[in-house]
């Protein structure tokens, strides 16, 4: 693996090499990674785009159709639905998962012991296969399941049919992926409020602020930078969603589940119209894109890099 | 300018690639030393006890024919298809592939007619169950040779019916008996009958009504019908007007009636014989089979099986189809169905499963099934259908939706 | 939520706790109590976050049939141990958790090292287009893994890789991931330290693995802990590249319990809970320097 050109770095870096650029040097730090994301991500994205103006069955002739997959996508109810049902998931999702992920951070906080032992606990279901999370919450979630048995004997109601319910499979997938998801944010948020310096807190509370003063007037904007990561990356994340929905509902009740990843895989990988599935990817790509920049230029006004 | 010159750069390579990629195999097989070949055969697989009995199977084929040797590649049985299509769209299928009859006109276009091999080789069809060699054709031709088949038949609790003292299903019983046998066994959470949402499920019930199945006689989609409008309203009554049916929980996997039956939640459910050993196994009751009540068209259900194929990306197709007929011969027939591992297609070698398997008692109830029986035949936009169908199903038969929106959703969908 | 948690929140984070018992903080029995509640609460939190998990293994032990029992019960009829050498003897599994390990191992292997070359690169080294390049290599965060599935499988055909290690590690082991992590860390290292060692004469690479690796450790705990488990949980690429049970890994062997001749729900919740110690293990030995390595890489703080 380390089979890089060290004497070309070693030579190129003498002092004053860095005037004229290291240029050289930068090409044998950069060569694994770019040849890597070039064959392994760049080369297929090109390939699926290219796939996108394409009739392209799994057997039988392949014809180049312009931008007719576009079109019909334009047309298409149920990717209008997809899309709205990805909206609604991340509408639902982000902001509980941003909220649930702070609130145990602070929570979880020096008083608290053992710190570590609480923090693993919250971060199990990341690392648990998610074939397995998600025959679990089957199994509790259905008619007649844990949730349903237990409303029954102590409310003596019977819970909703979750996962068959168009009103309620949304929030199962949603709250399936909070449970198995905020683990990483959460982790984040600690890393954050660790750093906030004591020094700054400890005046505040001299100068007698009150503790929900003291957090969101000090800690709060300290941390925003990585509020803000923590944001963009959970959205990325979220316009994405596929698997739960996939392994818990299969995107039904009607199609109260399927998100635009979803429909993709079932176009893709179940009709195998590869032309239609790559154009699918290309129109969530630019979506997420968009809003990625959206975000990016709207930090300016409440993230404060500034210490 | 640049930027054009790069982009027509990129597509050529592009498409060299792309082109090539679905210009054909060589990984379908090879030449192993000097005479001999490898063939890939890819077959879906669970438990190692099943992949066993297939490694089995290719040893039988060696053994057969010393200058065949087979390559066993496997895939869980959701996933096969995924995989065998990402493979075909590739031109990268394996030699010898596993082929349900309900997925022939779907995966058809990927493999070789056999006919004429096997008049040379002196293979006849009809020593096949007819319904499952017929399942097994793409446009008149056959194209896999089918190892096992099974009619869908009604499985139940023999102990349940005891309790409630009912006679148990027999030959001839009616639909209407059917009702009231399951509002008699239906005591919340235990219900008499287990629904679910796949199309599979539906189909016998519209059969036994109607006599119409889910294609009309040019082969196309015909589900938006006044029969199967009637038989899916009285389908989704059962759930949510008569209640002797549970909610349908999903469209996936875990509710699979199966389970539900096994564990003494409903007392009968629509079910195929591979079902039958392995429930007897793991109940703790006594299981019992019934063929499918008789509506005002009779008993009639559909079967399905699976065989054993040869692609079209193949080389050694001669030796493929060699492969294959050791593979649906009488001994490795007689194999399969004494392990249980299938029903065998091959009706001389059928005994080996009712012998190996103490289910002699069953065979009544199999034979007239099967002979009652209309291969499942799909089209070629098969899963766009079931995929709306069971979607859907699970929110009408909750009562979440109309029959109207399912079969009209269905139909717009495997229609055109 | 936050009471009395802030005044020590700031306090450097390994053993943060130890803020002086200065007058002010010996407060009332009221803030002892509040604080006592607040862990109790905690626990109750967590063991209600758990349930799951318990109830996984508890499925685990419960005989095959009666997994789908209503109403549920917290244990079988007996208590099936046995379910746990039978999960381990249906399936090689064994088998499939040398191969998730070692593909997950190398994997992040890889990964750490091209992303410590290009974190740096990006970080500490000048050269043109190196704005346009670092948002370039951004982008390709964006694509979902579904989109490049199939145009990958073609690739990995040409160069005859399918059913191969190298198919179910390579494709994922240059992510921009790692690069921006490593970046985001490698930018808030002092300059005067790699300044000292250039007036020694010390190449970039000297630099890079003298000075920069060793500072870095906890940010690399992070990336490996990411990596590992994106490699221990991923499904879709090695179901397709992956044509028998001698390449299979862990997540794909679980699908194997639901198949089409009886599903064994039992066993699969054995299998899960086997096939988590592993992950589980990996993360508590980590969980400090994730922690710290999160806070240090500019992720977390800034």
């Amino acid at each position: 693996m380390a089979i890089l050109p060290v004497d070309v770095t070693e030579v190129a870096s003498t002092p004053g090499g860095r005037k004229r650029g290291d240029g050289r040097v930068a090409v044998g730090f950069l060569a694994p990674s770019m040849l890597g994301l070039l064959a392994f991500t760049a080369f297929p994205i090109v390939a699926s785009l290219l796939l996108g103006f394409f009739d392209w069955p799994v057997i039988g002739d392949h014809a180049f159709t312009g931008t007719q997959n576009y079109e019909s996508l334009l047309h298409s109810s149920e990717f209008k639905t997809a899309i709205i049902n990805t909206v609604v998931f991340v509408i639902l999702y982000v902001p509980l998962n941003i909220v649930i992920s702070l609130g145990l951070a602070v929570w979880i906080g020096p008083k608290i012991r053992p710190r570590g032992l609480y923090r693993t606990i919250f971060f199990i279901p990341v690392v648990t296969p998610v074939v397995a999370n998600a025959a679990i919450f089957s199994l509790i979630l259905s008619p007649n399941g844990l949730i349903d048995s237990l409303s029954l004997t102590w409310f003596g109601v019977q819970a909703p049919n979750f996962l068959g319910s168009t009103t309620w499979a949304m929030p199962a997938v949603v709250l399936l992926s909070i449970w198995q998801g905020f683990g990483y944010n959460m982790l984040v948020f600690s890393a954050a409020l660790d750093a906030v310096p004591a020094s700054l807190t400890e005046a505040a509370t001299i100068d007698g602020a009150s503790p929900s003063a003291r957090f969101f007037r000090i800690v709060l904007p300290l941390i925003t930078p990585s509020i803000f990561f923590a944001v963009v990356l959970t959205l990325i994340s979220s316009f994405q969603v596929f698997t739960q929905a996939y392994v818990l509902t299969g995107g039904g009740p009607g199609n109260a589940t399927t998100t635009m990843v979803l429909y993709l895989y079932e176009q893709g990988f179940r009709f195998f119209n590869l032309g239609l599935a790559s154009a699918i990817a290309w129109v969530l790509f630019l979506i997420i894109l968009i809003i990625t920049i959206v975000q990016f230029i709207g930090q300016k006004r409440w993230v404060h890099y500034d210490q | 300018m640049r930027t054009s010159r790069l982009t027509s750069i990129v597509s050529i390579a592009l498409a060299t690639v792309l082109i090539a990629g679905c210009g054909g195999g060589d990984s379908g097989s090879s030449e192993s030393g000097d005479k001999g070949v490898t063939l890939n055969w890819f077959m879906w697989s669970g438990s190692d006890v099943e992949k066993n009995a297939w490694l089995h199977i290719a040893d039988m084929v060696t053994q057969k024919y010393p200058d065949i040797k087979i390559r066993f590649e496997t895939a869980p049985f959701n996933d096969f298809w995924t995989k065998l299509t990402t493979q075909a769209a590739s031109g990268n299928a394996p030699c010898v592939i596993g082929l349900q009859g309900q997925r022939a006109p779907q995966f058809g276009n990927l493999l070789v007619p056999l006919d004429d091999y096997m008049s040379k080789a002196g293979i006849k069809a009809a020593d096949y169950v007819p319904s499952i060699t017929t399942g097994l054709q793409y446009k008149g031709k056959q194209v896999a040779l089918p190892y096992d088949v099974g009619p869908f038949v009604m499985f139940y609790n023999k102990d349940a019916f005891k309790a409630a003292g009912l006679k148990e299903p027999a030959m001839g019983w009616t639909t209407d008996e059917f009702m009231s046998d399951a509002k008699a066994l239906t005591k919340a959470p235990k219900y008499g009958f287990w629904a679910q949402s796949d199309i599979g499920q539906l189909l016998p019930w519209v059969l036994s009504a109607s006599g119409k199945s889910a294609l009309n006689a040019e082969g196309k989609l015909d589900v938006d019908t006044p029969e199967w409008h009637t038989a899916a309203q009285w389908y989704t009554d059962l759930v949510s007007k008569d209640k002797v049916s549970a909610q349908i929980p999903s469209a996936n996997s875990s509710s699979s009636t199966a389970n539900q039956f096994l564990a003494g939640n409903a007392y009968m459910s629509l079910d195929g014989p591979w079902d039958l050993i392995n429930a007897r196994e793991q109940a703790k009751f006594k299981v019992g089979i019934a063929p499918m009540p008789a509506g005002a068209s009779g008993s009639k259900t559909w079967s399905d099986g699976s065989g054993f194929g040869v692609t079209r990306d193949c080389k050694n197709p001669d030796q493929a189809f060699k492969a294959v007929s050791v593979m649906v011969g009488a001994d490795a027939e007689n194999y399969l169905g004494k392990l249980g591992r299938a029903y065998p297609a091959l009706i001389s070698t059928q005994n080996s499963w009712y012998e190996g398997n103490n289910t002699q008692d069953v065979k009544p109830v199999m034979d007239y099934s099967l002979t009652n029986s209309i291969p499942y035949t799909t089209i070629p936009k098969w899963q766009q259908a079931v995929t709306a169908f069971s979607k859907q199903a699970v929110a009408t038969y909750n009562g979440q939706g109309s029959v109207n929106d399912l079969l009209s959703q269905t139909q717009a969908q495997g229609g055109s | 939520m936050t009471s009395d948690t802030s005044s020590a929140i700031g306090t450097h984070p390994p053993e943060p706790a130890v803020s002086a018992p200065t007058p002010v903080i010996r407060r009332s029995r009221a803030a002892v109590l509040r604080a006592v509640l607040s862990q109790t609460l905690l626990s109750l939190v967590a063991l209600l976050f758990l349930s799951p998990i318990i109830w996984m293994v508890l499925s685990a032990l419960k005989p095959s049939a009666e997994v789908f029992t209503v109403p549920p019960k917290l244990f079988g009829s007996r208590i099936m141990f046995s379910n746990f050498p039978e999960a381990w003897n249906y399936l090689p599994f064994g088998r499939f958790i040398i191969n998730t390990v070692f593909v997950a191992s190398v994997g992040t292997a890889i990964t750490l090292v091209a992303s410590a070359l290009s974190g740096y690169a990006f970080a500490r080294l000048n050269f043109r287009f190196r704005g346009g390049l670092f948002v370039l290599y951004l982008s390709t965060l964006i694509v979902p893994q579904e989109v490049i599935v199939i145009p990958m499988f073609l690739v990995m055909k040409e160069i005859g890789w399918v059913n191969s290690y190298q198919a179910l590690i390579l494709p994922w082991a240059f992510t921009a991931f790692g690069t921006f992590l490593l970046r985001q860390f490698f930018l808030t290292v002092p300059k005067e330290l790699e300044e000292a060692a250039k007036l020694d004469g010390c190449g970039h690479l000297r630099i890079l693995s003298r000075i920069f690796v060793p500072v870095a450790a906890p940010a690399f705990a992070v990336l490996a802990v990411f990596t590992f488990i994106g490699y221990w949980n991923s499904f879709l690429w090695p179901l397709i590249t992956v044509s028998d049970t001698s390449r299979m890994t862990v997540p794909l062997g679980l699908q194997l319990f639901l198949g089409q001749q009886g599903q064994r729900w039992e066993l699969l919740m054995a299998a899960s809970t086997i096939a988590m110690v592993p992950t589980v293990a990996l993360v508590l030995a980590l969980q400090k320097y994730l922690v710290r390595g999160i806070m240090l890489s500019g992720l977390g703080g800034r």
